[in-house]
This record gives structure tokens, sequence and C-alpha cells, in this order.
């Protein structure tokens, strides 16, 4: 029997929160998710937070949730190694887990469950960046826990940090996807302080190791409309996944963005190493053993599991796109 | 394998007719009944002996089933008679506590809530189903099991107006609704049985290499670690064939082959 034969479509089911019904995304989420069975709860982590839940077999039928969030609107990152100005840096999670389901994501193993919970109440969010910028600039990266621009169809999150964004000059945001949804924010007005990055790996590693993304080329697509519109986009090469035929497959893959982009319109480039800590990796590894990014072998090196080679395939990576644009893009 | 629990006999009996299942005789503390990869026990009524019989079954099992539901009649105000409802939430009416059944598979049944009470309730303030099992079914569960393995569907036998309900007539609230339960439970197994990603040629293999070799405990895991990434890289496990022909006397002579070996895996 086929997977589509067996299973429920993806948010067959809406857990929400009875504080939550009352607000307009809400209203709007349910609007739009027509044939959703709705399911009252009194507390989000009553049902993300269950034991036992089987994140994979979840992903062929993801639930949704509906959430208030109640405190900590910002986490604190690490601070930034790059100098845009703004030293703070922090990130939000509008959106716990995400549509799309990469092997070789961290996602997997993080939380209990794999549906996906919306916290509904972005105004407290705003609240508290408010709070936050009083007396300096900040860098946010937006909903770092999924792919926001990927919703976006559902929630709006994308348009309404755009538009806070434009009110709000000690902000900076990073909106990072994957998604080819670019469309649904084209027609705003972005402002400086809003960065949109596209993550892009070669179509060889986005077929092996990618469920439901977007292809290279839909994705190239989507940058290309946005430097249309004299956006300057942040990409992102990370993490470097190991296929056959390595080197081939990343050249070819750098000279067809080259080819199709504008280079100027490139803000910078981020290479980033596959790199897990060891206990995350175990707990990859009891989802699935089997799971594509064990295709090559790790080795443990001081406080995190890798490639064995992963500086060489970074460095070939850098060379590469050295070929192409100014080092002092790449980080 | 997959487990049913019912209360009742009656409610039991149209889905041991159904599934060919017999009684175990072996058995002492409860009534059981087995058949292929189907196997019925009947707890009795109310929460400690769903809880009890929930955990004695599933015990016996090895911890290990498809799926384990329960199947039984349930009170309801606004539902008609005979109406079989999937349960995606339940509540206990005693702790307050609320439990949620994952629903993965396509179903033909509506779906509702059911609230579990220690007490018969008579027109009570019943928002949808009511029953004597389920939340305790469904706790005592979910310590051993995940809930997408957890399911129960509840068939409407009454209006809550206190009616006796006779034998005859639970029967045949099930037996109605056996088509739709059967669907159920054959996806349900069809879902969450695993293939083993390792078949019998893996198997062979492995373990040739391994005795052929005289390989230690290090290198065998060593070796399925290597092999498993080989397979899920889609190579061709036919390379290995040669070595299965290896005898080796001495334990350098085997480190000489195993080294050979993971070159060849990790190529
Ligand atoms: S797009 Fe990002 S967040 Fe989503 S599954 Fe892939 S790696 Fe994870």
């Amino acid at each position: 029997m086929k997977s589509s034969e067996l299973y429920l479509n993806s948010f067959s089911h809406i857990y929400v929160e009875r504080d939550v019904f009352e607000y307009e995304k809400t209203t709007d989420i349910l609007r739009k998710v027509v044939n959703g069975q709705v399911i009252v709860i009194d507390n989000y982590k009553d049902v993300f937070n269950r034991p036992k839940q089987d994140f994979l077999l979840q992903k062929k039928s993801q639930k949704l949730i509906l959430a208030k969030k109640r405190d900590e609107f910002l986490y604190k990152g690490s601070e930034l190694c790059e100098n845009f100005g703004y030293k703070h840096f922090f990130y939000t999670s509008n959106i716990l887990n995400c549509i799309y389901d990469c092997e070789y994501c961290y996602l997997r193993g993080l939380y209990n469950s794999s549906n996906i919970v919306i916290f509904v109440n972005i105004e407290d969010f705003f609240r508290a960046i408010d709070e936050e910028t009083k007396d300096k600039k900040i860098y946010v990266a937006l909903s770092y826990d999924s792919d926001i621009l990927a919703f976006e169809g559902l929630t709006g999150f994308c348009n309404d940090y755009i538009d806070y964004a434009k009110k709000n000059k000690n902000v900076l945001f990073e909106i990072r996807t994957k998604s080819s949804n670019f469309n649904f924010i084209a027609k705003l007005d972005i402002p400086e302080n809003v960065i949109l990055a596209w993550t892009l790996l070669p179509d060889d590693v986005i077929k092996f190791y990618e469920n439901k993304t977007p292809s290279l080329d839909l994705r190239l697509k989507d940058i290309k409309a946005a430097q249309s519109k004299g956006l300057r986009v942040r990409l992102s090469i990370e993490p470097i996944i190991k296929v056959r035929n390595f080197e081939k497959i990343y050249k070819d893959f750098i000279e067809k963005v080259f080819k199709e982009l504008d280079k100027n319109l490139i803000r910078d480039i981020n290479v980033g190493a596959f790199r897990m800590s060891k206990e995350h990796i175990k707990r990859i590894r009891k989802l699935n053993p089997y799971s594509k990014i064990f295709s090559y072998k790790f080795v443990n090196k001081e406080g995190y599991v890798s490639y064995d080679d992963e500086e060489n395939l970074r460095e070939f990576i850098i060379s590469e796109l050295k070929k192409y644009i100014e080092e002092e893009k790449i980080y | 394998m997959i487990l049913i629990q019912c209360a009742l006999y009656s409610e039991a009996k149209p889905l041991i007719e159904k599934f060919r299942l017999s009684k175990n005789m072996k058995e002492n503390y409860f009534e059981v009944f087995e058949g292929d990869n189907i196997k019925l026990i009947v707890s009795g009524y109310g929460k400690i002996n769903a809880a009890a019989s929930a955990v004695y079954f599933i015990t016996k099992n090895n911890l290990e089933c498809e799926a384990f539901v329960n199947i039984g009649i349930a009170g309801s105000l606004k539902r008609k008679i005979r109406e079989a409802v999937l349960i995606n939430k339940i509540e206990d009416n005693d702790t307050g506590r609320s439990f949620y059944p994952d629903i993965l598979i396509k179903h033909s049944f509506d779906e509702g809530t059911l609230e579990t009470f220690s007490k018969i309730v008579i027109k009570d303030m019943v928002e949808d189903l009511c029953d004597m099992e389920g939340s305790a079914f469904f706790e005592a569960l979910s310590k051993f099991l995940p809930p997408h393995k957890l399911q129960v569907i509840k068939i409407v036998s009454d209006n809550l107006d206190g009616k006796r309900l006779n034998h005859d007539f639970v029967y045949d609230v099930i037996k109605d609704n056996i088509e739709k339960i059967e669907d159920f439970i054959v996806k349900l197994y069809n879902a969450n049985k695993r293939e083993k990603f390792l078949d019998d040629k893996d198997e062979t293999i492995l373990q040739g290499i391994s005795q052929n070799l005289n390989l230690t405990e290090f290198q065998k895991n060593e070796l399925i670690k290597q092999y498993i990434s080989f397979k899920i890289r889609g190579e061709d496990i036919n390379i290995l064939e040669p070595f299965l022909q290896i005898k080796v006397k001495t334990k350098n002579e085997g480190k000489k082959y195993y080294n050979e070996i993971i070159r060849t895996l990790s190529k």
C-alpha cells in the first residue's frame, strides 16, 4: 500500500490551545486549513511533549498545534563573529519544527514530536524586541528552529516582521529559507534591515538528503526574483553534505549559482560544515539507524561529530567560490 | 501483532468471529483469544480492570505490537446509536487529565472526544462520548507504547438514559461496524510494521565474514556500521562475495582482510 493511501494529509488535525481562539492569527490559520479536525487543548505541551512519540512516523502526517508563547520570546545566541554593527545576536522561535524533512536536520532528535507548533501571539515577540532594542542594536535570526518563509501562506509572519522592521531600525532580521515562497513577500517594500538568506546545496544532495524541499532551480528562481527587486541576498551553503563525486557536483553547483545570480547583489555567503554534538547524533541514530545521513562515516572530534575530511570539503568549496566572488564575502 | 481490548465478552464476540480467534485455555487471569497476528483480551468493567488487563497483555507480548486498540460501547447524548467513533481526545473525569492518541492513518470513522468515568453516568454533562475504561487503558499503556499505537474506537450504544443493555444488542452494534474496524486495523498494522533494513542476505554476509575472519566484537560492530553506510548509499553489496570464501588461520591474517573490507566499503 502506498504511503499516500495509508496516511492522513498533513494538518488533518489542529490542536488549539483554549486561550488562543481569540487571536486573529488563529482565526486566519483555521480559515486556511479547511477540513482539519480541531481539538481543543489546555497547553501545547500536553500534546507536543507526550512521551514516546515517533518523530519520523509523525512526519508522514504532521499535525498543527496553535499555541501561545508565554515566555522567552528572544533567545540569546553566541556573540557574532561577523560585524554588521549589530553585536548582540538573538533568535526567535515562532514556529517549532518544519514542513520539510531533511535527513541531516538537527530538529530530528531535538523535540519529542515532529508536529508543528505555531505561536500565534506575534505581538508579544514584538514587545520583547521593543524592550531589547531600547538601548542597543540587535540582530535576530527569525524562527531559527524552522523555515519561517515556508509557512508564510499559513502564518504571514514574515509580512509581520518586515512591517515591524520598517519601524525599528535598531533591529536587523535574518529570514533564512529553503522555500520558494518569495512571492508571498515580493510585493512588500523590504527594508535594508531585513536580510533574506537562502540555503543552497547541489541538486544531487537535495534529491538524496532532503524531502519535500524545493529544487535548486526553484530556489534560484526565487533569489533572482528578489535580486530583481534590488535586494542584496545572503547565500548559505550549509551543512556541507557528502555525495559521490563530491568535487564535480559541488563545482558544477557553484558554477550554476553564479551563472544564474547577480553576484553584485550577493551580500555574502556562508559555508558551514556538518557538525553535531555526539549526544545529538546518537539521538538521530536512535530515531533511524539507517538514515541517509549515515551514508558516510562520521568521526568524533573535540566535542562534536563530523566527516573526517570536513575541513577539506569546506576548503574545496571556498576555493571554488573564490573564483566568482571576493574572499571577504565568504565566511 | 495487533492487540485488542474489550471490556465485555459481548463486545469481543463479533471481533472473535470476524478474525477467527480462538480461546487460549492456558490463560487464567483474563479471557484471551488469539488468531493470525491478532490477540484480544476481555478486561471486565471499569478503569482498574482496563489498566490491569492492558498492562498484563502488553507485558505478555514482550511490550511489542503494531497497535493496541480498545474497542467497546459508549454513551452519548448527541450521537446516533450504532455510530462508530475514533477517539482523538480522552479525558479522565476523576483526574481531569487529557490524553491524545496520534491519528496518522486514514479511516472512515467520525472522530470525537471520550470522557471516562468511574461510575455509570446518566444524563450528565457529557460533551461527546463517555465510557468507563478509555482513559485507564490509554494512561496505563502510555508507559509502554507510543501514542500512534494506542487507539480507541467507541460505538454508541445508548443516549445515557439508564436503560439496561442486553448482550445481544451490544453484540449487534459492534457487529454493525465490523467492516470499518477491520479496515482500520489492517491499515494500522501495515503502517506500523517495520521492514528490516538488513535482510537475510545481508545477515549471511555479515555473519559469514565475521566468523571466517574471526573478528573481534569491536571489528564486528565497525563492519556492520560500514556495511550499513554502504547499503544506504545504494552500492552493490555483491562486491563482498569474494571475502566470504576466505577463511583465516591467524589473527593477523584476519586483520589484513578486515582492513581490506573496510577500505572497500568506505571507498
Ligand atoms: S529546511 Fe531546515 S529546518 Fe526544515 S527540515 Fe530542512 S534542515 Fe530542518
